[in-house]
């Protein structure tokens, strides 16, 4: 007879499969994950043929930076929080229960490196633009991938490991602390050092050998994948890095498993909290607060009726962002201008797809929508366009700043000029009202779909809301080039881009009348 | 003061609500009593505008969607909807604004009456579930609605915020306001009640009224348990 614990784990995974039988909306957006992970293979392959190739160190260094940084960052919560790879249905259900702490732990593991595998999806939709600049194959592709995994599954192991040792002795925490900063700093130190010494042959190419360097690759976890991936590129010596990660993840549960630590407890706060985020999401919360806030100046200066929204967003903004901006957008715009670097030969068309792709996802975060998940906006006696504008107000000069701290560092990589940078920022911002507009229109239609069916929507919607600005800046740069072909880009999607998303705010003016709020 | 005439609301092929009718007049409170599941919440957010539904709602004569009904009513919802970002005080002071209402002292003395006035200074994030929920309440109520509409208001309330606000629905009715409280707790009823509508699957299975006539016959408690256990309606 199976075991209870291999019982839950199959039968957790079973009822999953099953779920998307029932729920077609949902069994659609799998599929539609699916046709997309063999498209971008597909076309990354296709577009190969004959093209000079950027050197595959690059893709190493990347690849390593990328995992360091992600290890760093889900690790760092294991002195404030630890991993989170426990649910509270299994605090209740399955802490309580007569196993031996071992036995959870693996089944926690093993739980746990479905999370990974799901968090890692996102590295195979990047095959296009890898395949055209690298020349990679798709298995170097899911070596990525598979890193990317592991840096993810053992940062978290890692975080419940210091958070198991660490939550109760608050001095052996800081001398952890200290130790983890330390080693951070001496990699950054390293890395800025060499970068310094070696300027003459070109930033890039100073960076790219110090993160190939051994140094490097000895960093714990991030630079040991990093390693074992740069070996998947040429094939060979993959094994020490391999085996040092293996190493890190026996010694780990070794370590938790036999401490005489009442790790139940540990782990209950983390699930706890966990928890909580979940519903807040689930409760249309969809970003979590900054933990730490300073509150500063209290109440409202203006604001009567429906301008109220507005000047509450600028409260809230005072005291969530960073100089206008959330600390979300901040981390996009610095990812967005580091793998600008890497793509300078790409040309500037090539980033801007590049980040107006991620652009779905933030502006899906925005505040806007935020405040439509809750049901202030609903019920407060103001006319419906009324509240919908100012609701929007707090986002166009949040999008304007954004795109700026964007396009600004970027086009100066691009060697671009001041008004191809302009436009750069323009179009950004139409595609910043433009996938607001989208997100309304899915509000004003399909308010009452899942959330799942709703992502689904919003992606269609987008697509075909930019789809008229895209194709006529298109087919007026390949026909009338009377300025150069970035800036013919730009400007032909903003001046259509921003008509267009006028058009769908005002067909969509009553949506707050219309419209469900399902939380 | 409110007008409910054959809605039902439906999510797909499932009948949430299922050609509900009822009333609700000025200095009167009307109870929801269901199990879970039973479709106080849909039909909750019917009144409150929230959700799209068949049928008829008006709110002081007028459609409930309309900027004159927004103005009468009042709506404490299920899960406490706050602001991570503003403060206690903060909160009052935007739905006050929103309103168009001056400040008259009254969203001080929710806070008093709810001891949160010593907390006016937390982020919305910093609250307990049961802050969240008092905070709710008062940015309901601070406005002055003459229908308020509750959705399981005491769950994740401490004793003296359950008295407190026992004491306001009694207040609010004697003030003249119009009323409706859902719950699925028979004890938090208590004997304040004009009318309670017992709702199973989407539908009202009964309606009892609290006047002597009416009570001589089964208590609430009995005609629930009948209901929900198997018996019949009333």
């Amino acid at each position: 007879m199976m075991g209870a614990l291999p019982y839950l784990y199959l039968t957790r995974i079973k009822n999953g499969i099953k779920e998307l039988v029932k729920k077609p909306a949902r069994l659609i957006y799998v599929l539609f994950l699916v046709a997309l992970v063999i498209f971008s293979l597909t076309v990354g392959d296709a577009g190969k043929g004959g093209a000079d190739f950027r050197d595959p160190a690059e893709l190493a260094a990347m690849a390593t930076a990328l995992y360091i940084v992600m290890f760093l960052l889900t690790t760092q919560n294991g002195f404030s929080r630890g991993g989170s790879i426990f649910t509270m249905s299994d605090v209740n259900l399955v802490f309580p229960a007569p196993f031996r702490p071992s036995r959870v732990l693996f089944y926690g593991l093993f739980r746990q490196i479905n999370t990974s595998l799901l968090l890692g999806l996102v590295i195979l939709f990047q095959y296009g633009w890898l395949s055209r600049t690298y020349g990679i194959s798709s298995i170097v592709l899911f070596s990525l991938f598979l890193g990317y995994v592991a840096t993810v599954f053992l940062g978290q192991i890692t975080a419940m490991a210091i958070y198991v040792f660490t939550s109760s002795d608050e001095a052996m925490r800081n001398r952890i602390q200290a130790i983890f900063y330390l080693l951070t700093g001496l990699l950054a130190l390293y890395i800025g050092l060499y970068v310094w010494q070696h300027v003459g042959e070109g930033i890039l190419s100073a960076a790219v050998t110090a993160a190939n360097s051994l140094v490097v690759r000895c960093f714990p976890v991030g630079g040991w994948l990093g390693w074992a991936f740069a070996a998947s590129i040429s094939k060979a010596g993959f094994v020490p890095g391999l085996l040092a990660s293996l190493a890190w993840l026996a010694l780990l549960v070794w370590l938790i498993n036999s401490s005489n630590r009442d790790w139940y407890e540990d782990v209950l706060k983390t699930a706890e909290l966990t928890q909580s985020i979940a519903a807040a999401q689930r409760e249309g919360n969809l970003e979590v607060a900054p933990e730490k806030v300073r509150v500063g100046k209290t109440g409202f200066d203006k604001g009567w009726g429906a301008d109220a929204f507005y000047y509450k967003h600028k409260i809230e903004n005072r005291r969530g962002n960073i100089f206008l901006l959330s600390r979300n957008s901040l981390l996009y715009a610095v990812l967005f201008i580091v793998v600008a670097l890497f793509m300078r030969e790409g040309g500037i068309l090539g980033v801007f797809s590049f980040v107006t792709y991620f652009q779905l996802f933030s502006t899906a975060l925005g505040r806007v929508n935020k405040e439509l998940t809750r049901p202030f906006i609903y019920l407060v006696p103001e006319p419906p366009f009324a509240k919908l504008l100012h609701n929007l107000r707090e986002m166009l000069s949040a999008a304007l700043v954004e795109a700026s701290v964007i396009f600004i560092p970027i086009g100066i990589i691009f060697d671009l000029n001041g008004y191809e940078i302009c436009a750069c920022i323009l179009a950004r911002f139409s595609f910043s009202l433009l996938f607001t507009a989208g997100r309304i229109i899915v509000n004003r239609f399909w308010s009452g779909a899942s959330k799942l069916l709703t992502l689904f929507l919003y992606f269609i919607v987008m697509v075909v809301l930019s789809a008229p600005g895209v194709t006529l800046a298109l087919l007026i740069s390949s026909n009338l080039l009377l300025i150069s072909v970035n800036l013919t880009i730009f400007l032909v999607m903003t001046i259509v881009n921003i008509p267009v998303s006028l058009l769908v705010l005002f067909l969509c003016r009553n949506m707050l009348q219309y419209a469900e709020l399902n939380y | 003061m409110l007008e409910i005439e054959h809605v039902t609301k439906k999510y797909g092929r499932v009948v949430a609500n299922d050609d509900i009718s009822f009333t609700v007049d000025a200095g009167q409170i009307a109870i929801l009593l269901g199990p879970n599941g039973a479709g106080k919440s849909t039909i909750i957010k019917c009144i409150a505008g929230l959700l799209r539904f068949d049928g008829r709602i008006t709110i002081g004569g007028y459609n409930n969607k309309t900027l004159e009904a927004k103005r009468l009513l009042g709506y404490i919802p299920e899960t406490p909807a706050v602001y991570d970002l503003l403060t206690v005080e903060e909160h009052l002071e935007f739905v006050r604004r929103a309103y168009r209402m001056p400040d008259d002292g009254y969203g001080k003395q929710l806070l008093e009456r709810f001891e949160l006035a010593d907390k006016k200074d937390k982020l919305g994030k910093e609250l307990s579930k049961g802050m969240q929920q008092k905070l709710s309440i008062c940015c309901a109520l601070v406005h002055r609605p003459l229908l308020n509409v509750f959705d399981e208001p005491m769950v994740g309330l401490d004793p003296h915020a359950i008295k407190e606000l026992k004491a306001l629905f009694r207040e609010q009715k004697k003030a003249g306001a119009a009323l409706l409280i859902s719950t699925h707790l028979i004890d938090s009823v208590e004997d304040y009640w004009d009318a309670t509508h017992i709702m199973i699957n989407g539908r009202f299975a009964a309606t009892k009224y609290n006047r002597p006539d009416d009570l001589q016959a089964q208590s609430l408690e009995e005609l629930f348990f009948a209901i929900t256990e198997g018996g019949g309606a009333k």
